[in-house]
């Protein structure tokens, strides 16, 4: 059996149906993405998977853990907005964190200090978590999170709220959680979730519209693109027109310039034409990069209605 | 037990960093001391505020110290109530609002363990709290206007916390129905309202209330005996229990999320 597996996830607030109709599970050892438009209902399914909320309907079921028992040993929960108490210190914060997932208090204590020096936090642990930031909220989540180090750790939006360094630190430690642990989290980061995860979910309106690994979802939407990124535009007009005439079907966003092909083999024939004409854009251009479609394009395919 | 444990001293934590383990026992100590004293030095204010005639005499007869302790202890059940009420409005329900207990609710803590820590601790407070404000009438009572006796006194504290003791249950019950810090203490205060207001008048039917744990109290520190003391106190007891149950199932059904 997978780690966890959900059917028939439903969860409505009066009228409003927050999650419609979620199935799916985690193997473990994966880390999973979940990705949807805001509003979409990637909070209230991890919500409801950390215990937080009931489901109106549809069961939600742990490896080893029997129906109906509770599963929170399990799992470490980064909510998308920390609260921690104010007027106790970061240390004592994920001390107790510890102590309430089981361990005692000398083994918590340890534990936090290496976790609040793992996340940067070494220096602010001693002072009292009302007066952090934000983004060390964010850090001081995330140590809660992994303090009794869970089987599944589930992240709502962990790069949300830091700076490009933490953002850094943030994906380097979690690329380093996963091998031996399993990870579910929600981003809104694409870059961040194609480097990240083996697995894709995508929640459109509370319901899965996408479930799939990254690398199937790859070879199936693969398709080879040549971007050009020019540095002015002057005579784009006259250019983009020779541009088509490659066989490129050519889409502009702002200053980058798309040309896709039918096929990688009319890619391969067309990009040294592509290349003759960037050469030849009377504008200059600062960038000619053959690749593949993104995460992003998927994403905006799927969450299309 | 050992979530209990952790969240029982979190919440003592808390109680000392926020200062009210230090006013909330003062202010009933005040208000403890307050009653004696106002008692006895009564002729010296009248005379000196009182603007009365020349020669005007006029005799107040002391209370008897176990009456001055009553009027201590009816102190402490309206200001003092009304304190605990403010002090412990947010137990609850600012903690579900801010997502700081959904953050503590992540972890395989028990609703009741969550729940029985504030309870455990708001009532060790007020333990403290109304042990102060008694102690400082039967000093100054017998300081000032008579012998009083210690059993008494003991026995009227006993049950008055188990009066304050239902109040506290009430008010965390409250907290996990209502959102607003406001409406809990209102609620809480308009049970002791309510309840004392029917029991006073409506005697005859209400001998079960647990606001008769308040109004026997002249009677045990006078020493005149509180007839029907059990009935109320199993009542009150059992009514606790069943507010704590019923609190955990709803947290259980609730939302646990900010907002
Ligand atoms: N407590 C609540 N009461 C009423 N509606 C709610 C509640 N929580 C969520 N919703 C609704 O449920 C839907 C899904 O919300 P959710 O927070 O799960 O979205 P999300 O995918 O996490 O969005 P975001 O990317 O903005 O974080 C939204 O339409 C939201 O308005
Ligand atoms: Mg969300």
């Amino acid at each position: 059996m997978a780690l966890v597996e959900v059917r028939g996830l439903r969860k409505t607030f009066g009228p409003v149906v927050a999650v419609a109709d979620v199935s799916f599970a985690i193997e473990a050892g994966r880390c999973t993405v979940l990705l949807g438009p805001n509003g979409a209902g990637k909070s209230t399914v991890l919500n409801m998977l950390a215990g937080l909320l009931a489901p109106t309907s549809g069961a939600i079921r742990f490896e080893g853990v029997p129906a109906g028992a509770d599963h929170r040993h399990l799992i470490g929960y980064l909510p998308q907005q920390v609260a921690p108490f104010g007027w106790m210190t970061g240390f004592e914060y994920v001390r107790m964190a510890g102590e309430l997932a089981g361990l005692d208090r000398g083994a918590a204590g340890v534990r936090a200090e290496e976790l609040l020096a793992l996340l940067g936090l070494e220096k602010a642990a001693g002072r009292r978590t009302g007066g952090y930031s934000g983004g060390m909220k964010q850090r001081l989540g995330l140590c809660q999170a992994l303090v009794h180090r869970p089987r599944l750790l589930m992240l709502d939006e962990p790069v949300s709220g830091l700076d490009p360094v933490g953002r850094r630190d943030v994906l380097e430690l979690l690329r380093r959680l996963k091998t031996g642990s399993t990870i579910l989290f929600s981003t809104h980061v694409l870059p961040d979730a194609e480097e990240l995860s083996d697995d894709v979910l995508i929640i459109r309106s509370g319901s899965i519209v996408v479930d799939e690994s990254l690398a199937s979802l790859r070879a199936r939407h693969e398709q080879p693109v040549i971007e050009v990124e020019l540095d002015d535009e002057a005579g784009l007009p006259a250019w983009l027109e020779r541009l088509a005439t490659t066989g490129a079907a050519v889409e502009r966003n702002g200053a980058v310039i798309r040309c896709r092909f039918a096929s990688a083999a009319a890619t391969h024939a067309g990009a040294a034409e592509v290349y003759r004409l960037a050469a030849d854009h009377p504008g200059g251009v600062r960038r000619v990069e053959l690749g593949q479609a993104s995460l992003e394009d998927m994403f905006l395919k799927a969450v299309q209605p | 037990m050992r979530q209990w444990l952790v969240l029982v001293r979190k919440e003592m934590l808390e109680l000392w960093r926020s200062r009210k383990w230090l006013w909330v026992p003062l202010v009933f100590l005040v208000l403890g001391a307050m009653q004696p004293l106002a008692a006895y030095y009564m002729p010296e204010i009248l005379d000196t505020f009182g603007g009365l005639p020349e020669g005007a005499v006029i005799e107040i007869p002391p209370p008897l110290p176990g009456a001055a302790v009553a009027d201590a202890l009816n102190q402490l059940g309206t200001l003092g109530v009304l304190v605990l009420a403010l002090a412990g409005m947010g137990a609850v329900a600012t903690e579900r609002s801010s997502g700081a207990a959904a953050m503590v609710l992540v972890k395989p803590v028990s609703r009741a363990a969550y729940l029985l820590a504030k309870w455990a601790a708001y009532n060790l407070l007020m333990l403290a709290s109304v042990a102060a404000g008694l102690a400082a009438a039967a000093y100054y009572t017998a300081l000032l206007i008579g012998p009083v006796a210690v059993g008494p006194v003991l026995g009227v504290f006993a049950v008055f916390c188990v009066w304050l003791s239902f109040l506290l249950t009430v008010l965390i019950a409250a907290g996990v129905v209502l959102r607003s810090a406001a409406a809990v203490a209102f609620v809480t205060l308009a049970v002791a309202v309510v309840l004392a207001l029917a029991t006073s008048l409506l005697a005859g039917v209400m001998a079960w209330s647990p606001a008769r744990l308040s109004s026997l109290a002249p009677g045990i520190l006078a020493g005149t005996g509180a007839p029907g003391l059990a009935l109320p106190l199993a009542v009150t007891a059992a009514a606790i229990a069943a507010l704590l149950a019923g609190a955990t199932s709803a947290l259980r059904r609730r939302p646990m999320v900010p907002g």
